[in-house]
């Protein structure tokens, strides 16, 4: 799937004009907005710092979710992290050994429904950010698989239909997880998706190859599936959302 | 009388048998022994005669004789039982005038019999009637207002075992186990069917129902329909639940059968009562079978709740989730996840949203659920405000569950003030200043006096515990401006720290309105109760608790209700004595002594409304003093109990009430009954005229019916003669053989 220029340019205008029609926030209810948790840890934990911004941005104009516009630091051990359900994790570097307490809060929060992503920003296959990742998670829920997640999964549809992931490189073209009950709370990226998103004004920080600025919309997009099946779990396999998923994905193809 | 049985000997002991066989066989070997020489003519005529005198000589020692038994006619019981209920000649049938006719007939057949049986005349009953036979005239009354056919038969298989045998003369119309013959009497029952007259009758045979239904969703009821005296036509079935309509359906009768089969969706959990009528055919016999009456408990398979939010949500996410994890729910959910004014720049065919079926789920399909949660929801750019409207009806006239939970979408938010949903909601929504009606505020919510005692912050087994696990849970954030709550609404917890003009805010409301309920929760960040207490060292058992007993008050799960009446006994028959039981609570579920109870029953012919009485019997059991209901039909008890000025609850339910008889609900003769029963026993149906056939049958069977008294026994010769002449053979042979030699 290919945008064209018109399209892009055309998402550019839109983005403008909305927000200016559209307010980032209002100021009485900002406690029950989405608030984007990154995780705060002893090494070089927020390699794209002006991306998250950026991609909330685009969140709050194309969704209904009412978002905090900056990112919120946290860390493992602080007692505010059960009160952000949404965590990201991001590095390019192995992460650091967690206290037990961190581990058991890691283990408490995805356990009582909090959702984890990493993000791995090292841009090659199994980084020690990803190994450690996963050796992380691993160890807290021991039994439990970290595995692809297939094609058809909820959140390759909990708001647009995806049949690729993205990110600011394509390492690998899928994304991993860890399922507990029906849902998947702990999501694995291997492609820099805060990659694709980081840049100021003037424009993005970094190339996505080998898509290019399709590529990038892709990334958008696959965030704002991430934030949506956070929010949502498994909402769009409710019964009465297939028959219309069916027929569009038949489109797609 | 004697009859010959067989023969013995007398003077045959064993020592005496063995004795005499020795000797025969030393004789007879001494009498060849000496004989040999003799010419061989001579040989054989002296062993003759030594073995002839032998053998006279032991006659004469065993004497031979025949034993004969001494019997006489045992004249065992046998009974002529009549039915001598109404249906036996109710409607013009001639079934009991014929059959006593037939009685009187053959009177002195039946007195001749007396040589040979003890004769009983007994109607139905346990025990049975003595009938007088001199009654047996065209006179006879029919008055008996049942017929327990099965039961008076097993009475008489226990008390009467040396019964001959029973003539049955009946219907076969068994009004305590109807088509139930008993099995495997000890004793024939010969059944004697009367005269049978066409008698012109639409009836109710038999009505199927399953043994529970559940809410919302289609039920079947399976009528047969039964009609004599009529060639086919068309029958037409209504069904009424408690006076109202339900269903009604049509059928044409074909060789005197016809089955209709009525659906229909119970909209309630309960036990309801229903009433089944089939439209009267010209000139029929009997009207009361045309009814028939059944209750029905309508319970709640899964609780179906329709979820629909503004914008997802934390709550949402958690309340979601919450919802899934109970097997107990059937949860829908709609999410706005773009609102109009969100940049739209994909194809649609790219994007998972679906259009919000709002006449679906507002207009069509909203009956099927039974609690609908508004969480942030502002309906106005989706819902038509007429909707709103059916969700008013749907709480009130349906007994419907409504929640509402806060946010920046809700209550005055949501523009519901002046909507017709203001008025299911159980606190006023209006009067904050603007820019306060939802405030993003710390706060610690409390429990209310009311809160601490109602079901659905029941989570902890004491008040005490109840209250230190409630003060333990986080912090809330944000708040819904509510001014107070309505009459009739309940605060069960408030904010302390946010007061208005009537005091703290109200965080937590409930209400009832119509036989529907609504819940209110004035934030919406209630999932701190979940995930940030369970980080906190606690866990998510708090919100667990707290919806699922909120879904299950809303709904009116009898688990959560404090007064429940038992099920009366079934069947509950008009006129006769009756109690109602019921089970009461207190606020902290412990049975609830000293409780007041206030109720009646209501229903039947011209819908008559009893008040009832009730006392304590155990702590939290009361029951009714004996009431009796004067007519069958659709029956409800509704009660009331109080604890001094405190509304416990209220309970009610249908039930059926029967005629006191189902006596004349089946006229004519049950002949296949009759078949059955006789046929079981080893005796046999027969008609009128067959009479005198079975009297023959048994006057032969009780003449050969003896029993043997005594034993006589008869010597064929006298000792001395045998004697005598073994003397004389066993000389000859002697003198014979000194001759000869």
């Amino acid at each position: 799937m290919t945008l064209s220029r018109r399209t892009l340019l055309g998402f550019g205008f839109a983005s403008l004009a909305h927000l200016m029609l559209k307010a980032p926030v209002r100021s009485f209810a900002q406690n029950s907005y989405f608030t984007w948790a990154q995780l705060r840890y002893d090494g070089f934990w927020n390699p794209n710092p002006r991306a998250v911004s950026r991609f909330l941005s685009v969140l709050f104009r194309r969704t209904s979710v009412e978002v905090q516009p900056q990112p919120r630091p946290v860390e493992l051990t602080h007692p505010e992290i059960f009160d952000l359900p949404f965590l990201y994790v991001s590095g390019r570097s192995a992460l650091p050994e967690f206290s037990a307490k961190g581990r058991d809060n890691l283990r408490r929060y995805i356990e009582h429904g909090g959702f984890i992503l990493f993000d791995d920003a090292a841009g090659v296959e199994d980084s020690a950010f990803f190994v450690s990742a996963v050796d992380l998670v691993s160890a807290i829920l021991p039994g439990r698989r970290v595995a692809p997640l297939a094609s058809d999964h909820t959140l390759f549809q909990s708001f647009y239909l995806l049949q690729h992931v993205a990110g600011r490189k394509i390492v690998k073209p899928f994304l991993y997880g860890i399922d507990l009950e029906d849902l998947t709370p702990v999501v694995f990226s291997q492609n820099d998706l805060c990659g694709a998103w980081d840049g100021d004004a003037s424009g993005y920080t970094y190339a996505c190859t080998p898509g290019g600025e399709t590529q990038r919309e892709m990334t958008f997009r696959l965030g704002i599936n991430l934030v949506m099946y956070a929010l949502t779990g498994n909402y769009k396999k409710d019964q009465v959302h297939i028959p219309f998923i069916l027929k569009r994905r038949q489109l797609i193809r | 009388m004697t009859s010959g049985t067989g023969w013995t000997f007398v003077g045959a002991t064993a020592a005496i048998s063995l004795a005499l066989l020795a000797v025969v066989f030393l004789s007879m070997v001494s009498g060849i022994r000496s004989s040999s020489g003799l010419p061989r003519n001579r040989r054989l005529l002296l062993f003759g005669l030594r073995l002839a005198g032998l053998l006279l000589l032991s006659a004469a020692i065993l004497r031979p004789a025949r034993l004969d038994d001494i019997t006489r006619l045992r004249k065992p019981p046998l009974i002529f039982m009549l039915d001598t209920s109404q249906s036996m000649v109710y409607g013009g049938t001639n079934t009991g005038r014929s059959l006593v006719e037939a009685l009187s007939a053959h009177k002195g057949r039946i007195t001749r019999l007396q040589e040979y049986y003890r004769i009983d005349y007994v109607g139905l009953g346990s025990p049975p009637p003595v009938i007088n036979p001199a009654d047996l005239k065209e006179a006879f009354p029919f008055t008996v207002e049942e017929s327990p056919l099965r039961e008076t038969l097993e009475h008489l298989a226990r008390t009467r075992k040396d019964l001959a045998g029973l003539v049955l003369m009946s219907d076969g119309q068994d009004t305590l186990s109807p088509d139930n013959p008993p099995q495997a009497l000890p004793f024939p029952v010969y059944s004697v069917t009367g005269q049978e007259t066409s008698v012109r009758d639409l009836r109710i045979d038999e009505v199927n129902t399953p043994p529970v239904a559940f809410v919302r969703t289609p039920v079947t009821i399976r009528v047969l329909l039964g009609s004599s005296g009529y060639p086919s036509q068309s029958a037409t079935v209504t069904l009424m639940e408690e006076g109202r309509f339900m269903a009604s359906q049509s059928a044409t009768t074909k060789d005197g059968r016809a089955e209709v089969q009525l659906s229909f969706t119970p909209r309630r959990t309960g036990r309801w009562a229903y009433t089944l009528e089939v439209s009267p055919w010209a000139g029929e016999s009997v009207l009361e079978n045309n009814r028939a009456r059944f209750s029905l408990r309508v319970i709640r398979d899964k609780t179906r709740v329709l979820l629909v939010s503004g914008t997802p949500t934390w709550d949402v996410k958690f309340l979601r989730r919450r919802l899934k994890q109970d097997p107990g729910v059937d949860l829908i959910t709609f999410l706005i996840l773009r609102t109009p004014q969100d940049l739209n720049l994909v194809p649609q065919n790219e994007m998972s949203l679906i259009p919000f079926p709002t006449k679906e789920l507002f207009s069509e399909e909203l009956p099927s659920f039974d609690a609908v949660i508004f969480a942030n929801f502002n309906y106005g750019p989706y819902v038509p405000v007429q909707y709103l409207e059916n969700l008013v009806k749907f709480v009130r006239d349906d007994g419907g569950g409504f929640v509402m939970l806060g946010g920046d979408r809700s209550f005055a938010l949501g523009g519901y003030a002046g909507t017709p949903l203001e008025q299911i909601l159980p606190a006023e929504i209006t009067g904050a200043a603007p820019g306060t009606e939802y405030q993003s505020l710390d706060f610690r919510p409390r429990l209310t006096r009311t809160g601490e005692s109602h079901p659905i912050m029941q989570w902890k087994s004491t008040l005490q515990e109840n209250r230190s696990y409630w003060n333990s849970l986080p912090r809330m954030r944000g708040l819904n401006w509510l001014l107070r709550a309505k009459t009739g609404g309940l605060v069960l917890a408030e904010s302390p720290e946010q007061r208005n003009e009537y005091g703290p805010m109200p965080f937590i409301v409930t209400g009832e309105f119509g036989s529907g309920r609504s819940l209110l929760v004035a934030s919406d960040n209630l999932w701190k109760w979940g995930l940030p207490n369970a980080g906190a060292g606690g866990d998510s058992a708090a919100y667990r608790d707290f919806w699922t007993r909120a879904l299950k008050w809303l709904v009116h799960d009898p688990d959560m209700e404090l007064v429940r009446l038992a099920i009366p006994p079934e069947p509950v028959r008009a006129g006769r004595p009756l109690r109602f039981e019921a089970r009461v609570l207190d606020r902290h579920y412990a049975p609830a002594s000293g409780a007041t109870l206030e109720g009646y029953a209501s229903g039947g012919a011209g819908h008559k409304k009893i008040a009832l009485s009730w006392t304590g019997t155990n702590p939290g059991e009361y029951r009714t003093a004996p009431v009796m209901l004067p007519s069958p039909g659709s029956w409800r008890v509704e009660v009331s109990g109080r604890l001094g000025d405190t509304l416990l609850g209220k309970d009610g339910l249908g039930f059926a009430v029967l005629p006191e008889t189902d006596e004349l609900m089946k006229l004519g003769i049950n002949r296949p009954y009759l078949d059955r029963l006789s046929q079981s026993s080893g005796g046999r149906t027969l008609a009128l005229n067959e009479m005198d056939t079975l009297l023959d049958h048994l006057e032969a069977l009780g003449r050969a019916d003896r029993e043997v008294v005594g034993r006589k026994l008869d010597e064929i010769w006298p000792v001395w003669s045998l004697l005598l002449l073994s003397l004389l053979v066993l000389g000859l042979d002697w003198g014979l053989r000194r001759f000869w030699k």
